[in-house]
């Protein structure tokens, strides 16, 4: 069973391009537009892994992943934070909220994919042992 | 029993010029102007037309032949260049609120008090001979009908009763009517819309009465002008009237006085009024321009047959030539036409009275008086109490001492002067004011001190030369005088100063005076100094063109003022009902709550400056302000000016030990330039950090597409085998981003531009008719695309014409048609469009059935960066920047942008631009 | 009439109107004659005069 990843992002363009780079690496995709629709979705898909925009309509990026990383049930997802923003400031923020990486936009594909299955190979590793 | 007839048609005449002033008020009151068109604005420039040309023309014609003649062909000449002469003069005018040709003057020279009351000086002392002249007419021809008939046949006996001459009733009778007429309001920025009608119509009544007296004469007492003209030929003595020679008037002659009523119809104290401050919309200037010198050559067409004819009737009776146009209908025994006669020569009469009082009292109240009293601090401006009727009193009082005071000149000088030599006079003395009043106009280097010495010494030449010679004549000065010269002198004659002989006394004093007038200034002028207000004034005046009304130099500000001691001073000039209207307007038009507001901004103060200017002259108002604010302003040149000047200051005490009183000054000087080095500094670090948010926000706005097309450009790269319609679909977004990039790049240095001030503007008159017009057919195709229906309804029925740039209000209006169109559901969306003038503003609206917007939305579109919209259902198009640029253009032209909305309803997006002149 | 072709028109119609309305152009018409029953300087003068102002309208007034 392919790994799932849900893309979480407003702008459509970046929606597209994520998605076909997630479905040509194998997984199983999901997307959502905006905060609430991410936070329904981390529950009805359970994705292994989040690729997460900051700067979202309604709901942010931050809120969410704060959420989620205080329901234990979520325990073994891995959220890599994606953003304009690169500040040093919301970089430490992401990661003291519990991001497992932070890519600044806008990124080169082949680094986004090295970090996608990094995490996402890790995380299997942690089911299989 | 003709003289009480006589007395009742003339004080009719006189009520019925009150009604039309009253009407012409009512109307105003209800915006709904009675003079706002070029035809009364030609009209009331007939005011030019006094007795000197209603009844003097024909006494000149009578003895100079053509020689009244250059007195019109002048102004029919300057009238060709008024579009740019006097289009400029009216723009300076409204755009500093000037309210005469001192304040003008005044202004122009760094408001200089002494300017403007030495200006005040010379133009009262100059137009009392004209006023006089006026006295003389009016007497006389009242003199003569009254013995109708005796004063056929005999010499007529004087009008006096109470043992008081006729001259002085009729100066207590003028006097009395232009005090009730001429100051009646306080205000003289608004326009007199009620004298400017009754002016108007008394050139009609001054043009059907001489028309009709001259059809009478040529007509009905002779055959025609072929006949008058046949029978003076043969008559050798008057045969040469019809030439130019050594007895009627030469070629130089002919010239200098074309030469000196070109600069008298600019600069008249009643033209100035009527031309310049009663000017309602500078397009009227173009029909005056050619209606104006019609309306001289009408008037005009019957002076030489009248003249003959008077010459041939009255050959062996006595009859002063510049009484033959009443005189001939009375020796033809037509006694209703003698009475229509007289009282068009009392409508020409009274018109100059009427404005020029009007003009010349407002300059002794606001440039001469309010400065004086204001100086020896008998009027207190930071004290209570009630000024306005003050300077209406001194207004009333001014008019009553100049109408005596010409009374007085006429009892001093010669009776029995003709009217034109009077006039003359006049003439020659305001066309002092034309080298700093040009050069103020259309030259950045001329000083106060220049203009100031200019006009005194043409003025002490001009007052030597004409008006102290024509006291010869009672004895003012003893025929030695003139023609040896003081103390046997002989170079210096008044006529003939320095041996020159070949000029008459007008053209002799005109060449003199103006002589060392234009030298004085332009020598004095370069060799002084400008302060830096006048630097700053001069470049408002000559550069006028490039400002609009409210585009000031925003100036740096040392001490403070408080909002409520400028109300508190306004409210004393003002009114508190005018007051309080004023500074809501200003409150709304810069969105700022005044009665919340502690400190007054350097705008706010000088936002109240201007509008005192209305009231009191701009000299005046600036002595009233400093009485709140204390503090000097500097503007940002001065500072850096004032830093030039210190480093030249070290290299001249190296040299000149000497000079340590002036460092003194100078280090003063310097410590003032570093306080306001560190306000400046302290406001540039809030514009730093501003800058740094700027940025942040931009830079985000720029990764965005900058991903999308990174991301397409690497799979396409990476992925050479891909499905040709995924191909296409993936470049057609990398297309459609970099689009996106390039456009938000364009509006953010847009914006950068105009936020900076830095955004080149080309001011013209736009009509928005044919803009909105525009505007519409080129958003059709989008419309259409998306199903959208346009409709437009603009009202018709007045002038659209603003002054702003067009590109740019284009840009505001496709802005907000797209935006529009955007939000717009498709298939069913329907986008209003109308435009309205409404109280002085023309509003433009835009409305959409869209969804409408939030009312948080509504406070945040204007920013940068911020759309509205319902987010959950994507981003919409577009930058963001779009709304705040807009904003940004309306603002620049005085206006506001605004949207109202309710959600589920659609938005309604105005805007509003000011209408030129206050219409 | 272009615009800013308009205001050379004016300064060319004001030098015209100065030298038609000055010496030495007057003095050639500077005869006691009469000619249609006016004097000739008459004439001249107010057929100028009316010229100078219906060319003045015309610039003002007459569209492209």
């Amino acid at each position: 069973m392919p790994a799932k990843v849900l893309i979480v992002d407003d702008e459509a363009n970046i929606v597209i391009s994520l998605e076909f780079l997630m479905e040509q690496a194998g997984y199983a995709v999901a997307i959502a537009r905006n905060g609430d629709e991410a936070i329904e979705k981390i529950e009805s898909f359970r994705p292994d892994l989040v690729l997460l925009d900051v700067m979202l309509p309604g709901v942010n990026g931050f809120d969410i992943l704060q959420r989620v990383r205080q329901q234990p049930e979520h325990r073994g997802m891995a959220i890599i934070m994606l953003t304009a923003k690169g500040r040093e400031v919301e970089v430490t923020k992401g990661l003291a909220l519990g991001a497992d990486a932070y890519i600044t936009k806008p990124f080169s594909t082949r680094d986004l994919l090295a970090e996608v299955r990094r995490h996402l190979n890790a995380n299997h590793e942690t089911f299989t042992d | 029993m003709f003289g009480g007839v006589m007395i009742a048609v003339a004080l009719l005449y006189l009520g019925v010029l009150f009604a039309i002033a009253y009407y012409g008020d009512w109307r105003a009151e209800r915006g709904r102007s009675l003079i706002n068109n070029p035809y009364v604005y030609a009209l009331s420039m007939g005011v030019y037309c006094t007795a000197w040309t209603y009844y003097g023309s024909v006494g000149r014609a009578a003895s100079s032949g053509l020689g009244f003649l250059p007195i019109y062909i002048g102004p029919t000449l300057i009238a060709i260049l008024w579009w740019f002469v006097l289009r400029k003069m009216v723009r300076i005018s409204r755009v500093n609120r000037i309210t005469t040709i001192a304040d003008f003057m005044a202004s122009r020279y760094g408001k200089s008090t002494s300017l403007g009351g030495l200006v005040t000086v010379i133009a009262v002392v100059g137009i009392i001979p004209y006023i006089s002249l006026q006295l003389n007419a009016v007497s006389a021809s009242f003199t003569l009908l009254w013995n109708y008939p005796q004063s056929m046949s005999a010499a007529a006996e004087p009008f006096a009763p109470g043992s008081l001459d006729t001259a002085l009733w009729v100066t207590f009778g003028m006097a009395a009517f232009a005090i009730l007429f001429g100051a009646r309001h306080l205000d003289v920025t608004e326009h007199h819309e009620g004298l400017v009608a009754a002016i108007a119509f008394e050139s009609i009544v001054k043009l059907a009465a001489f028309l009709a007296v001259g059809f009478f004469v040529t007509f009905a007492l002779f055959n025609g002008p072929a006949e008058i003209f046949g029978l003076a030929a043969a008559d050798p003595t008057l045969a040469q009237l019809f030439t130019f020679n050594a007895e009627t008037i030469n070629a130089s002659e002919w010239g200098w006085l074309t030469f000196l009523s070109m600069l008298a119809i600019l600069f008249l104290p009643r033209q100035f009024q009527m031309a310049v401050l009663e000017n309602m919309d500078e397009t009227h200037i173009r029909k005056a321009s050619w209606l104006f010198p019609l309306y001289l050559l009408v008037i005009n067409l019957f002076v030489l047959p009248i003249a003959l004819a008077g010459l041939m009737i009255f050959r062996d009776r006595p009859m002063d030539a510049d009484l033959f146009v009443l005189g001939l209908p009375m020796a033809a025994g037509s006694e209703t036409l003698a009475l229509f006669v007289f009282i068009g020569g009392l409508s020409a009469a009274t018109s100059m009275v009427i404005v020029d009082t009007v003009a010349l009292s407002t300059m002794v109240s606001n440039d001469l008086m309010t400065p004086l009293l204001l100086k020896l601090r008998i009027l207190r401006p930071s004290e209570r109490g009630d000024y306005g009727s003050v300077l209406l009193a001194i207004r009333r009082i001014a008019i009553a001492v100049i109408m005596m005071l010409g009374y007085f000149y006429y009892l001093l000088t010669d009776t029995s002067a003709s009217l034109v030599s009077i006039g003359l006079i006049s003439f020659a003395a305001v066309a002092q004011f034309a080298p700093s009043f040009l050069g103020g106009v259309y030259w950045k280097g001329g000083t106060r001190l220049g203009a100031l010495t200019g006009l005194i010494a043409g003025f002490l030449v001009w007052g030597y030369t004409l008006p102290l010679a024509a006291t010869h004549s009672i004895g003012g000065v003893p025929d030695d005088f003139l023609m040896n010269g003081p103390w046997g002198i002989g170079w210096l004659r008044p006529h003939n100063l320095f041996g020159l002989t070949d000029l008459d006394p007008v053209a002799h004093s005109l060449f003199w005076s103006l002589l060392v007038n234009a030298g004085a200034y332009v020598v004095v002028s370069l060799a002084s100094r400008p302060s830096v207000l006048e630097q700053g004034q001069a470049s408002r005046f000559v550069d006028v063109f490039d400002y609009s009304a409210d585009s000031d130099v925003v100036f740096l500000w040392r001490g403070t003022a408080t909002v409520e001691s400028l109300r508190s001073l306004l409210e004393r000039f003002l009114g508190a009902a005018r007051t309080e209207r004023e500074l809501n307007d200003y409150g709304h038009r810069h969105g700022i709550d005044l009665r919340k507001t502690l400190q007054a901004t350097p705008e706010l103060v000088q936002h109240a400056e201007r509008l005192l200017s209305g009231v009191m002259g701009a000299a005046s108002a600036r002595v009233a302000i400093a009485s709140v604010v204390q503090e000097e302003r500097l503007s940002m040149d001065e500072v850096l000016r004032l830093l030039d000047e210190t480093s030249q200051v070290r290299a001249y005490s190296r040299q000149l030990e000497q000079r340590t009183q002036q460092l003194e000054q100078k280090s003063r000087e310097l410590e003032a330039a570093t306080g306001e080095l560190r306000a400046a500094n302290e406001r540039l670090q809030e514009l730093d950090r501003l800058k740094d948010d700027f940025i942040s926000t931009v830079t985000h706005e720029l990764r965005t597409p900058l991903t999308s097309i990174r991301a397409f450009a690497e799979i396409l790269h990476d992925n050479p085998d891909l499905a040709a319609d995924r191909r296409i679909h993936f470049l057609g977004i990398v297309l459609k981003e970099s689009e996106r990039l390039t456009r938000l790049i364009n509006q953010v240095l847009d914006l950068a531009k105009l936020e900076a001030g830095a955004a080149e503007w080309n001011t013209i008159e736009v009509d928005m008719r044919a803009l909105i017009g525009e505007a519409v057919k080129a958003s059709s195709g989008m419309a259409d695309e998306k199903g959208v229906q346009l409709t437009v309804e603009v009202d018709d029925a007045q002038p659209m014409t603003v002054w702003a740039d067009r590109d740019r209000v284009m840009q505001v209006m496709l802005n907000l048609l797209s935006n529009a169109v955007k939000f717009s559901p498709a298939k069913r969306g329907e986008v209003h469009v109308s435009a309205e003038c409404n109280d002085g503003w023309l509003v433009v609206h835009v409305a959409d059935n869209g969804e409408g917007i939030s009312a948080e939305d509504q406070k945040i579109i204007f920013d940068k960066f911020r759309q509205g919209g319902d987010r959950r259902l994507g981003k919409p198009q577009g930058t963001g920047l779009g709304l705040p640029i807009s904003a940004q253009i309306v603002a620049h032209f005085g206006g506001r942008l605004w949207v109202e909305s309710e959600p589920g309803r659609g938005a309604t997006f105005s805007f509003m631009l000011p209408l030129p002149a206050d219409r | 009439m272009l615009p800013n072709r308009r205001g050379q028109w004016l300064i060319v119609l004001f030098v015209a109107g100065c030298l038609l309305f000055g010496f030495p152009l007057m003095a050639l018409f500077n005869q006691p004659q009469l000619a249609v029953g006016v004097p000739i300087t008459v004439l001249y003068l107010f057929s100028i005069w009316f010229v100078v102002i219906g060319l003045t309208w015309l610039i003002h007034e007459r569209r492209n």
